[in-house]
């Protein structure tokens, strides 16, 4: 397993963020981690990547506990894709993705780390705004840019958290396309919190969702998303529709046109029916 | 092809200059035609220090308004040839040049400057930066004395030190004598009176003197006694910035103010009178009401560490016991004799309650 | 766009005809040279600055002067007030200056760096009013200004570093909110000067000079000892923040948590740069007085002439800090001269300006 996640859990001085978290992803495959806001899902990304030391459990990338690597080591093995940040100083692309050769050289770069750089941007497509300032560049370019970084850092293990939160649909759609082309290329296992639960089941071979810190799902997009679940982790009244080549979750309406959201879901059977002696719908 | 090297011969160059700083001290200089040994003069100054100069000194770089006018008064004002820029300012008739000031306070001195003019020594007040001035002097081998002419309880001494630096021990003598005369007149004249109460202004509104400054001692060898002589946390200078009621509560029997020493004589009699009286509350203290009021230029009153200014307020607070002592005389004896300078009138310095 | 991910062969980019790597290479050896330059140029500056001043001297007389002290020789006695005021007055406080400048603007470009700010200074975060007045203290509680140079410095260290412990403790509470930052800054600002007028109500006269002295930055009193300090703690400062120059980079630019993916150890990292930022600017407090501007005004210069990236930017902000000080100085000695306007001052009104047109044209706001 290129990366293994055992009995995690990690708190915040008394609050506890993550419990017994357990999962794996295979080499080259595309995880998606997904769960509503304040389930922890940063935090586990973190959690692996070595942001945050992990209170108990182990993680593993490709046999190795990363708890027995040293700091410079781990980077060498997980890199970290951050949501695109405020840059308060003016860096090229270029010096950007360099960044993520820290933990590969010295105190200056050398040759190999100028040739995984350029490579990194080739590969991004970034060649023609390698020079150009970062804070010119549009959501999408400045995404591709901290993803080339994870690259040129030339890691086992891609960790992003939400990177595709603030883009529009375009950019969001190949920022997904890209990372999977990477895992297939490169062996390379991904996981990306995300929010989008369609996308994340139309780019994404592995699904795992995250609720309250504890880990409710975890398997294909058609395994891991079904309703009853679904309905309990997002309070929403939603329908899973598994079809051959995809799965897709839409919001369930009534008669009236309602979707049930929050308390009002006690009002469907255990059967995702609704109960006969439900008030009539009244959109509020 | 890496950086690396490139940088580490930066890093190494850097490192390298430090022995080649060391060696700079390393060589053995000596001047030509080193200075002859002249006649040895040996004085101790203001802070103990003792100071070696050849001979008394015949070109002098003197600091300080008060320093200046009594190196002119013991006769030795023509060997100045660097002031400070107060100086200059306060006594336009030292007939200074632009060229000649070396400083614009007591702490931003030029000493190349002071080294151009070539001084056989130079005279600075202690709360200048002598520490640092004898340091940086010391290069050219400039003697450094210290003598705080300000200061009121050290007059007599000030005064005799510049007499000794300057070979001119009778011109010192003479001006010893004009500030005993005065201090004579009033102890022999004071003798039994009534303290007078006082309230003294300086400069500012509301900032009064305390005891161990050199008005206050000025108010007592008048025959009076300073209001706020209970009061404490002044500064440095022993000043003090007071609530305007306190001046009210104690009613003092005379009001003193003595604005910035100017030479030039500066007409801010009226306009001051008029503010004092116009102050709010101020018409409940009977000396202000009554016109008990002596405004002076502070050249005048705090000459001659204030013995002026003593002789002035007594005539104020007991005409009686001063019957035929005038003030202005005085004024004139030391502006005459002792600056060198024209005096105009009396009156355009210091102006009292009959003005 | 598209996606391209085979590797292809580095293929010439069709504008310029270079490829990606060569576009890199030439870049690095531009700033190399932009930094050779600033060597160069701060060598003639401080010839040039040395012959500047009330007293006639040319560059012959300065060579000869520097040759006679480092080989040993005769000078005749009409060269030697030439000489004195080379060697003694001149050459120490211009070096003074350079160093001083060298040393602010390098704890800035730290400062600025680690707290990811390019407003920041020691200035501005109270470092150097606290500087000035723990050295003043020292003075006052000893009754004296005739204290060895490691008391004043041991005051002015001490109190830095605790003012900077409680700048940054407050601010990290408030996850260091730009806001934050600069309101603590001009309350510790306020808070130290108004405790150095205290003092200087309480002194006599011998202290209330030495006090006064640290409201204003002044290289009058340079000595060769002075010089000697300041220098070398400069000179050793800067190799060890190139070692740092990585981890610098990483936190400035891609935040905490991303530096920590890149494996920098950035809680300790930041410490240590903070503290050495500090200890840079009590040196020079104690020995200059407060100085402010350069440590903001200089680090921008070098952003400007020579990028962000931290291994270059910090010995070019050390040559830019330098090359501003020696010329406040220079003008500060000649502009009313024989008078001397302190260079703090000249400093100051350089700096003012400088300081208004960065925070107009900073690109983003200020968040």
């Amino acid at each position: 397993m290129s990366l293994s996640v055992q009995h995690l859990s990690f708190s915040y001085g008394p609050r506890r963020i993550l419990e017994d978290v357990t999962f794996e992803v295979a080499p080259g495959a595309f995880c998606a981690l997904l769960g509503p806001n304040g389930s922890g899902k940063s935090t586990l990304v973190k959690a692996i990547a070595g942001v945050h030391r992990a209170k108990s459990g182990t993680v593993t990338v490709e046999g190795r506990e990363t708890s027995s690597l040293g700091r410079r080591e781990l980077a060498t093995v997980v890199g970290y894709v951050p949501q695109a940040g405020d840059a308060p100083f003016d860096l090229t692309v270029r010096e950007a993705v360099m960044l993520g050769r820290t933990p590969h050289f010295g105190i200056a770069p050398r040759a190999e780390d100028r040739a995984k750089v350029e490579d990194a941007i080739a590969r991004m497509g970034l060649g023609d705004i390698a020079e150009r300032s970062m804070s010119e560049l549009s959501g999408g370019q400045a995404q591709r840019a901290l993803i080339a970084r994870a690259l040129a850092q030339d890691t086992r293990v891609l960790l992003l958290d939400e990177p595709t939160s603030a883009l529009d649909l375009r950019y969001q759609i190949e920022t997904l396309q890209l990372v999977r082309q990477i895992t297939r290329e490169e062996g390379i296992s991904a996981l990306i919190a995300i929010h989008d639960l369609n996308h994340a089941a139309r780019y994404c071979d592995q699904i795992v969702v995250l609720h309250g810190g504890r880990l409710v799902a975890d398997g294909s997009p058609a395994e891991a998303l079904r309703a009853p679940v679904l309905r309990s982790v997002y309070e929403v009244d939603v329908e899973v529709d598994a079809r051959e080549d995809a799965v897709e979750v839409r919001p369930r309406v009534d008669a009236a046109g309602f979707t049930r959201t929050g308390a009002r879901l006690a009002e469907l059977d255990e059967h995702g029916g609704i109960r006969a002696d439900a008030v009539a719908a009244v959109p509020r | 092809m890496t950086t690396t090297p490139r940088r580490r011969t930066l890093l190494g160059a850097a490192l390298a200059t430090l022995p080649v700083l060391a060696l700079a001290a390393c060589g053995e200089v000596t001047v030509e035609g080193g200075g002859e040994t002249a006649a040895q003069l040996t004085i101790v100054d203001d802070q103990d220090r003792e100071v070696v100069l050849p001979g008394p000194a015949q070109r002098a770089v003197v600091i300080n308004s008060y320093a200046n006018e009594f190196v002119r008064a013991i006769g030795a004002g023509a060997r100045v040839v660097g002031v400070d820029r107060t100086s200059l300012d306060r006594l336009p008739y030292l007939g200074l040049a632009e060229d000649q000031v070396v400083a614009e306070g007591l702490d931003q001195l030029n000493y190349e400057a002071i080294a151009g003019l070539e001084p056989d020594v130079v005279i600075l007040p202690r709360n200048a930066v002598w520490q640092e001035a004898v340091e940086q002097l010391g290069a050219f081998d400039i003697p450094v004395v210290i003598a705080t002419a300000w200061d009121t309880e050290v007059v007599d001494a000030t005064i005799g030190l510049l007499g000794e630096v300057f070979g001119v021990a009778d011109g010192a003598q003479t001006v010893l004598d004009f500030r005993a005369e005065i201090a004579g007149e009033l102890e022999q004249r004071l003798a039994d009176v009534e303290p007078v109460s006082v309230y003294l202004e300086t400069v500012e509104p509301y900032l009064t003197t305390l005891p161990g400054s050199g008005f206050h001692a000025m108010i007592l060898a008048a025959g009076g006694t300073n209001v706020f002589e209970d009061a404490s946390g002044g500064d440095a200078q022993e000043e003090l910035t007071v609530d305007p009621s306190e001046v009210v509560l104690r009613d003092p029997q005379f009001v003193l103010h003595e604005f910035e020493p100017s030479a030039e004589p500066v007409d801010r009699f009226d306009a001051l009178r008029e503010e004092l009286t116009a102050r709010p509350g101020w018409s409940g203290i009977a000396a202000v009401a009554e016109g008990r009021i002596g405004i002076a230029n502070g050249w005048a009153t705090s000459a001659l560490g204030k013995s002026l200014g003593a002789l002035y307020l007594a005539s104020w607070l007991h005409p009686a016991e001063l019957e035929g002592i005038d003030p202005g005389a005085y004024l004139t004896r030391w502006v005459d004799e002792f600056q060198g300078a024209e005096l105009g009138a009396p009156t355009d310095y210091v102006q009292g309650p009959d003005a | 766009m598209t996606t391209t991910l085979q590797r292809p062969a580095p293929t010439p980019d069709a504008a310029s005809g270079t490829t990606g790597e060569e576009t890199s290479r030439r870049r690095e050896l531009r700033k190399l040279v932009v930094l050779a330059v600033g060597v160069v140029v701060s060598l003639a500056a401080l010839v040039v600055s040395v012959t500047i001043g009330t007293a006639d001297v040319g560059i012959g007389d300065v060579l000869r002067s520097v040759q006679v002290s480092i080989l040993g020789g005769t000078i005749s006695a009409d060269f030697a007030s030439s000489y004195a005021v080379i060697t003694q007055l001149r050459l120490p406080r211009v070096l003074l200056a350079f160093a001083a400048g060298a040393a602010l603007s390098v704890s800035g470009v730290l400062m600025q760096g680690v707290l990811r700010n390019p407003l920041v200074s020691p200035f501005t975060l109270g470092v150097s009013p606290a500087a000035a007045f723990g050295a003043a203290l020292v003075i006052t509680l000893a009754g004296t200004n005739q204290l060895p140079a490691w008391a004043t410095i041991a005051g002015a260290m001490v109190m830095a570093l605790a003012v900077s412990a409680l700048v940054l403790g407050i601010a990290t509470a408030r996850r260091m909110a730009v806001a934050t930052l600069l309101l603590l800054g001009i309350a510790m600002t306020q808070i130290f000067e108004a405790l150095a007028s205290a003092l200087q109500f309480t002194a006599n006269e011998n202290t209330l000079q030495a006090i006064i002295r640290w409201t204003f930055g002044s290289v009058n009193d340079a000595t060769w000892n002075d010089v000697l300090i300041v220098g070398i703690v400069t000179l050793v400062a800067i190799p060890v923040t190139l070692l740092f120059s990585k981890d610098l980079n990483a936190i400035a630019f891609a935040g905490d948590d991303a530096a920590r993916s890149f494996g920098v150890n950035v809680g300790p990292v930041r410490i240590g740069l903070i503290a050495l930022s500090v200890a840079l600017a009590a040196v020079v407090v104690s020995f200059c007085g407060i100085i402010g501007f350069v440590g903001l005004v200089g680090p921008h210069i070098a952003r400007l002439a020579i990028g962000a990236d931290h291994r270059h930017l910090l010995p070019f902000a050390a040559l830019s800090g330098g090359l501003l000080l020696l010329v406040a100085d220079a003008v500060g000695r000649t502009v009313i001269a024989p008078a001397v306007v302190p260079v703090g001052i000249v400093v100051a009104f350089i700096g003012g300006p400088v300081f208004i047109y960065l925070i107009l044209t900073r690109r983003n706001t200020l968040k």
